[in-house]
């Protein structure tokens, strides 16, 4: 049997027949590696990929999808993107990370804490002593070190933290669960949130991707100038009953088949509707799924059996839950998501506003 | 796409993660700042890279160096915790030896920057001694550092860390020890406290000194500045590493000296370059090597640059470039020294010089010892040599009888100031006029004067 010494390996570049060599955990661990690209991701992908690019009048791009659409996977297949685009500056410039992805956290903290987010920021920048850095002050004309004797301020986290982003020549920032940035804060500190990370991405030239639920949605409200600078990329459910929906959400079910570590005749798509159903047609809760069901197989030892699949479905207060959210926060983005605008609708949107000011005065 | 190919299928629903080329490689431990004025005599020294990188990292360079490099330079724990500033402040960092290779190594490893060891003196290594080679100060050209903060990115010359440089060879003034602040006084040349161009004391800009403070240097020092400024803009600089063979150095070409400008007599040669007959010896027999600035007198004398000298080269028409500045009083005749063959007609030449040279001075600029020349021209030298014992003694009345003059001069201005000249009175006015021994060698003849005037 094979074992799994290094937590960190990548399993998901083994076939499928190693695999089963695998050990309880190791066939677990296998199959969480395994991510799927497909058309939904794809078609955000090119679009990201054009509103990354340096001067395209766009600063800040909102990731926005329902809960377990695989906006995750979306984040890694950009960044593989980035990193193969950039393969040849990679090799020579043993400094240079062109992309880098954070998660916002979510401390505890009555508000947001960008101590912990800076060093996290930093962290996957590579940087060194973060909880000693130092701020340096000119005053009269001399430069004085303030020293970190008792941990870095957050201003000398941000400073590095530039600093870094520059020597890095970092292009895409992403931030991912960035709806903590403005969950349980109220008032203008969401503006001040949204204005330091304007200001980060716009001294260090970078693109910032918030990545998060529709709950994200709110930060379009905050200014104009916010409005005006960001776009929107919704990446969407296979919901039931939409066009193609039903042969890719088939598709995904049959490439994560392929690579089921369990034995035996798993037929996954005689069931691809009605799991299409249960999983609100979002590919992630498809995979967690089918891991639960996995694990449920394994745990058991004697088989695959379509048993340990409708065990690990998701209940029907939860699959409300999440439908619920999803069709809100699908309202909710109508006309609002990159690609949507037109001429007549832009037409018409400034008449309306045009008649709406007329009659406030 | 279609429907049920399995190629398109793959392309389209591939798995993440499985593409090498999506994979980010290592990155550095350290950023890779590059290294400025590389290749050129501009070259920055690495203490200066060091201070950079720390600062690029908002940390202090003491901080980095006790985290990221002494561990690596497995001092062992003990030796870590309570020699660590002895390690720290003593002269490592751009000289020649171990600790600097190791340094240059260890940030090289870290930062991923090949051949740190070229903001070192390193690259000379077994071609240079030790001796004068690290500064006592840290210096600076205030210029050098306006421009640099100008710029945006003021560093730390290597040329400013060694020692027998004192002036800036582009702006020709003398290289500043200290900013004009109480506490720096002496500022110690390897504290990297801070940024290149900062006082690490009171933090001042080191690139802002008052013009008024700038002071233009000797000719000396600019031109030993410019010689090896030269030496570190070289191709040897820039292609030789530390460990590479040294079998070619400096006492090659100073073998070759011996053999070709004294005729095999090292002492000649030792005599000539102004240095101790043993030392030149101990160089030729390579027993020892000598410092820079030896090796730039010795450039300097021969108008070698020092990449060639430092490797045994540059030993073609010595005998064109014999300038040494004692034999400028011979005038014309310094620098056209002819083949052996035609002696008689060059001995011939210094029959009419004037002023009238000696035998031993045709000898020096003939390069021939003047036993060979008596016997190329026995008469012709004999009349050389009667010619300057005449000149000699004609000198001799002449200085004689001008120093009794202003002897007769200064006696008479005494009595007329109503002073009695006396020998005693004498001497204590003749300060500057003549040398007292002048006194003591005519004092018959003094004597004799001061009595006919008070008579």
């Amino acid at each position: 049997m094979v074992t799994i010494n290094n937590p960190s390996i990548n399993l998901a570049k083994l076939p499928v027949e190693q695999a089963m060599g695998l050990s309880l955990e190791g066939k677990l661990q296998y199959f969480h590696q395994v991510r799927v690209n497909h058309p939904e991701i794809k078609q955000v992908l090119s679009q990201l990929d054009v509103m990354t690019q340096p001067n395209v009048g766009t600063d800040i791009a909102l990731l926005i999808g329902p809960t377990g659409v695989g906006k995750s996977t979306m984040v890694q297949a950009l960044t593989e993107m980035v990193v193969k685009r950039h393969q040849e500056e990679l090799q020579e410039d043993p400094g240079f990370i062109p992309i880098v992805s954070v998660e916002a956290p979510a401390s505890g903290e009555q508000g947001f804490s960008w101590r912990i987010f800076y060093r996290r920021l930093g962290e996957a920048l590579n940087e060194p002593l973060l909880a000693r850095k130092q701020e340096t002050l000119t005053k009269d004309g001399r430069t004085v070190a303030v020293p970190a004797s008792s941990g870095a301020t957050v201003a000398a986290l941000r400073v590095a933290i530039e600093t870094a982003l520059k020597q890095h020549r970092t292009r895409v920032f992403i931030v991912d669960e960035a709806v903590h940035l403005i969950r349980n804060i109220k008032g203008s500190t969401v503006e001040n949130h949204m204005d330091a990370l304007k200001s980060l991405a716009n001294i260090c030239g970078v693109k910032l991707v918030l990545v998060g639920s529709y709950d994200l949605y709110a930060l379009m409200n905050l200014s104009a100038q916010v409005a005006r600078r960001t776009t929107i990329f919704h990446l969407k459910r296979y919901a039931p009953g939409a066009d193609g929906a039903e042969l890719a959400f088939r598709k995904v079910l049959e490439q994560l088949e392929r690579h089921f570590p369990v034995e035996g005749k798993l037929d996954f798509g005689s069931r691809a509707l009605e799991l299409q159903e249960a999983c609100a047609g979002c590919v992630g809760i498809l995979k967690d799924t089918l891991s639960r069901a996995l694990s449920l197989a394994l745990m058991q030892g004697r088989g695959w059996s379509m048993k340990y699949l409708e065990q690990a479905l998701l209940t029907p207060n939860q699959l409300g839950a999440v439908l619920n959210e999803t069709l809100r926060g699908e309202a909710q983005i109508f006309r609002t998501c990159f690609g949507s605008g037109s001429f007549r609708a832009a037409s018409e949107c400034s008449r309306k506003a045009t008649l709406r000011n007329k009659g406030n005065v | 796409m279609c429907t049920d190919c399995v190629n398109c299928f793959e392309a389209e629903y591939e798995l993440l993660g499985v593409d090498p080329d999506g994979q980010m490689p290592p990155r550095s431990v350290l950023l890779p700042l590059k290294p400025k004025g590389w290749g050129t005599s501009r070259r920055e020294s690495l203490s200066s890279y060091f201070q950079r990188l720390a600062a690029s990292h908002c940390v202090q360079p003491r901080l980095l160096a006790r985290e990221y490099i002494l561990p690596r330079l497995n001092l062992g724990r003990a030796v870590e915790q309570t020699q660590a500033d002895r390690f720290w402040n003593s002269p490592f960092f751009n000289g020649m030896g171990e600790v600097p290779l190791a340094w240059a190594r260890i940030l090289g490893e870290l930062t991923q920057i090949k051949e740190l060891e070229r903001l070192t003196l390193l690259p000379m290594q077994g071609l240079l001694g030790l001796q004068g080679l690290s500064p006592h100060r840290r210096k600076w050209c205030p210029l050098c550092l306006h421009h640099g903060v100008e710029c945006g990115d003021p560093y730390g010359l290597l040329l400013w860390e060694i020692g027998c440089v004192k002036a800036c060879p582009e702006h020709r003034i003398k290289l500043v020890a200290t900013c004009g602040c109480e506490l720096s006084s002496g500022l110690h040349p390897l504290r990297v406290k801070f940024l290149p161009h900062l006082c690490h004391r009171c933090g001042r800009n080191l690139a802002q000194l008052p013009e008024a403070k700038l002071e233009p240097a000797e000719v000396d020092d600019v031109e030993i500045a410019e010689t090896v400024a030269k030496l570190l803009g070289s191709q040897l600089y820039e292609r030789r590493h530390p460990g590479d063979d040294s079998s070619s150095t400096v006492a090659d070409f100073l073998n070759e000296v011996v053999k070709m400008v004294g005729y095999g007599n090292a002492a000649r040669v030792a005599f000539r370059l102004e240095v101790s007959k043993g030392g030149f010896s101990e160089w030729c027999r390579k027993l020892h090597i000598p410092s820079l600035p030896q090796v730039v007198h010795i450039a300097r004398y021969f108008h070698r640059p020092l990449s060639q000298i430092l490797v045994g080269e540059g030993k073609e028409n010595l005998w064109d470039y014999l300038g040494h500045p004692n034999l400028e009083r011979y005038g014309n005749t310094v620098g056209k020294v002819k083949a052996p063959n035609h002696l008689a007609r060059d001995i011939q030449a210094f029959l009419e010089v004037e002023p009238p040279l000696s035998m031993a001075a045709v000898s020096e600029v003939l390069m021939k010892h003047p036993r060979q020349l008596y016997a190329a021209a026995p008469e012709m030298c004999k009349a050389i040599a009667v010619r300057y014992k005449e000149y000699r003694a004609g000198e001799t009345i002449k200085r004689r009888n001008e120093g009794l003059a202003v002897v007769r001069e200064l006696a008479s201005e005494m009595l007329h100031e109503g002073i009695t000249p006396t020998m005693k009175r004498l001497e204590a006015r003749i300060e500057g006029k003549l040398p007292k021994s002048f006194l003591f060698k005519e004092r018959i003849h003094c004597r004799k004067i001061c009595f006919e005037v008070r008579e």
